[in-house]
């Protein structure tokens, strides 16, 4: 063994190793956090984007991130008559209590008009026809829901899966509009009407003139519907970058107190060092190279750990987790970087002790 | 031969809370190139002090030190680090050798630190040779003797060619078999090399191994 940076490290693993946990402690939360936040939003993104409709009619206020169905379905024959309009869907989207996230969505839907509209198509069983028949994506049904399963929705009521759609779009479950609309109470409503066009590139023109010709209500592009939830929730781009900082400095201070307890054990080796001729430059690089080393190790774990975790989640609650290449590579700068500028403090202190002390301690 | 070594007028005062307490108190001293010097004295005369100042450890108070022509006095923190990595090898008492490191390891990072990372394996394996440690090479400090680990300490010292080894009581923390040996060494690289040394001791019989004696005395070379 010729290498004094390796070396110092062999020779305490334990504490080496709780440096490199405490690196990959903040890596692994950058990770974890940025990868689900990015997972879910891609999941949504996708799921939103697999609804084909350019436009969406709602009534002015409403607000879709709960559970409003204050549309008259009324609308839906006006819809069809405006020039450049293909084919309408009215949807109910509800929101209710579930899991361990504590929120599910469900829609109703007319199955066949939804499935052509949107271009999904049954890879198992059929559309719903009862009250108690939903129809779910492949995803939902991976988690244990085959065909013939129950699954409940609205706390213990029974629903029986009767069939399975791909590709995914909106919320994993659907149930006929009929029956949304007995078990909401809200007959004759709908939440929004999903709008195709006949040309998609004409959507702008057709939704200036719905909103001609039906004033009072919002007519949105489904582009703008569904934003990521990077963007549509405030402060999470902030909260992200808070999080990122605060592994920053979670990596800086454990390296900098392993550093720190490392230069006072080796008080007497940085004399021999500085009786040897190092150069202060030398004895900060050596520091340095150890802290990174160190930092190293913890990105390969943080990495492993954040993966690891997200596998976890994953199959515990069904919530995607996705490595996000940026988030990655930001992780990796702030470990790196946290772990060499801990590091800088112990290493200057040592490149300035008095070498006659610093021979002289025991 | 060549001066290696001139010390004109060195005082040193250490200021111990409000005190001033002088350790050297004018030295004057030469030393030839290829010379092997015993300093003796009692405890606290102010040899490890002087030894020190001329390994650029330490600036006095006053008075200067010139080695190989260059003056360390005069010099700053960086340039006086530049020139004991040029031209001073140290060999301690206590060995002072890395624990962590092989025999090997501990050359290398020597060879490492003087020459930017070049190194010479010729002149490496003729020391450990003449030292008879080519076995001990994958060893580290905790595996070798005392006497072994003086001996690695010493290769440590002289592999770069320095121009002046010092050495703090080289054999004060061994037994006398191994003392012999230590200093046949040092004889040996003062012969092969001309390797010019200046050696602290309180050892009569070390001493006597030396070309020339100076004993000191209250910070003053008598």
């Amino acid at each position: 063994m010729d290498n004094l940076v390796i070396s110092n490290i062999r020779q305490r693993p334990l504490r080496s190793a709780i440096s490199v946990l405490g690196v990959a402690l903040g890596v692994t939360l950058v990770m974890l956090f940025t990868g689900l936040s990015r997972g879910m939003s891609d999941d949504l993104q996708r799921r939103s984007s697999n609804v084909r409709a350019e436009i969406i009619f709602t009534r002015q206020g409403s607000f879709t991130g709960t559970t409003t169905a204050n549309l008259s379905t009324k609308y839906v024959d006006l819809l069809k008559n405006v020039e450049g309009v293909e084919s309408v869907v009215p949807v109910i989207r509800h929101f209710y209590a579930s899991g361990v996230w504590g929120v599910d969505q469900v829609e109703g839907v007319d199955w066949d008009s939804f499935a052509q509209m949107s271009n999904v198509r049954l890879v198992q069983g059929r559309g719903p026809k009862a009250f108690n028949e939903i129809v779910i994506d492949e995803t939902k049904a991976s988690r244990n829901h085959p065909v013939g399963s129950s699954v409940k929705l609205y706390g213990d009521r029974d629903f029986k899966v009767v069939g399975i759609y791909a590709p995914e779009s909106g919320a994993r479950a659907k149930l006929t509009l009929e029956a949304m609309q007995t078990f909401l109470e809200a007959p004759g409503k709908c939440s929004y009407i999903l709008i195709k066009c006949k040309n998609p590139a004409d959507q702008i023109a057709v939704a200036k003139r719905i909103n001609d010709q039906l004033p009072g209500n919002k007519v949105q592009l489904t582009a703008d519907f569904f934003p990521s939830i990077e963007n549509s929730i405030p402060g999470l781009a902030i909260f992200m970058r808070v999080l990122v900082v605060l592994a920053a400095v979670v990596s800086a201070l454990v390296v900098m107190l392993a550093m720190h307890t490392t230069i006072t054990e080796r008080t007497r080796e940085i004399g021999i060092l500085k009786a040897m001729g190092a150069s202060r430059r030398y004895i900060i690089s050596e520091i340095e190279r150890e802290a990174l080393a160190i930092s190293f190790m913890g990105l390969l774990v943080g990495f492993a750990l954040a993966a690891l975790a997200g596998f976890g989640i994953h199959k515990a609650t069904g919530l995607i987790f996705e490595f996000g290449g940026w988030w990655a590579l930001t992780a990796a700068i702030i470990g790196l970087a946290g772990g060499a500028l801990g590091a800088l403090y112990p290493a200057a202190r040592a490149a300035n002790l008095d070498p006659v002390t610093a021979l002289a301690y025991e | 031969m060549a001066i290696i070594l001139k010390a004109e007028n060195l005082e040193k005062t250490y200021r111990v809370g409000k005190v001033d307490v002088p350790a050297l108190r004018g030295i004057d001293l030469t030393v030839q190139e290829g010379e092997f010097l015993a300093v003796m004295g009692p405890s606290g005369c102010g040899k490890s002090t002087m030894l020190h100042l001329m390994g650029g450890l330490l600036t006095p108070t006053n008075g200067r030190i010139i080695i190989d022509g260059e003056d360390l006095t005069a010099a700053s923190d960086s340039r006086r680090t530049d020139i004991r990595r040029r031209k001073i090898g140290f060999v301690f008492q206590r060995f002072n050798l890395f624990p962590t490191l092989t025999a090997e390891g501990n050359l290398r990072l020597a060879e490492r630190i003087h020459g930017n990372g070049s190194e010479d394996p010729d002149r490496r394996r003729e020391i450990l040779r003449m030292l008879r440690l080519e076995d001990k090479m994958h060893h580290k400090p905790l595996e070798l003797s005392g006497g072994e680990q003086q001996r690695v300490a010493l290769a440590r010292a002289v592999v770069n060619r320095p121009a002046i080894v010092l050495a703090d009581e080289p054999t004060g923390n061994l037994d006398t078999e191994n003392s012999a040996l230590v200093l046949k060494m040092f004889r040996e690289l003062n012969d092969r090399f001309n390797q010019t040394i200046i050696m602290i001791t309180h050892n009569p019989e070390a001493a006597a191994a030396c070309q020339r004696i100076i004993q000191m005395r209250d910070g003053h070379i008598v």
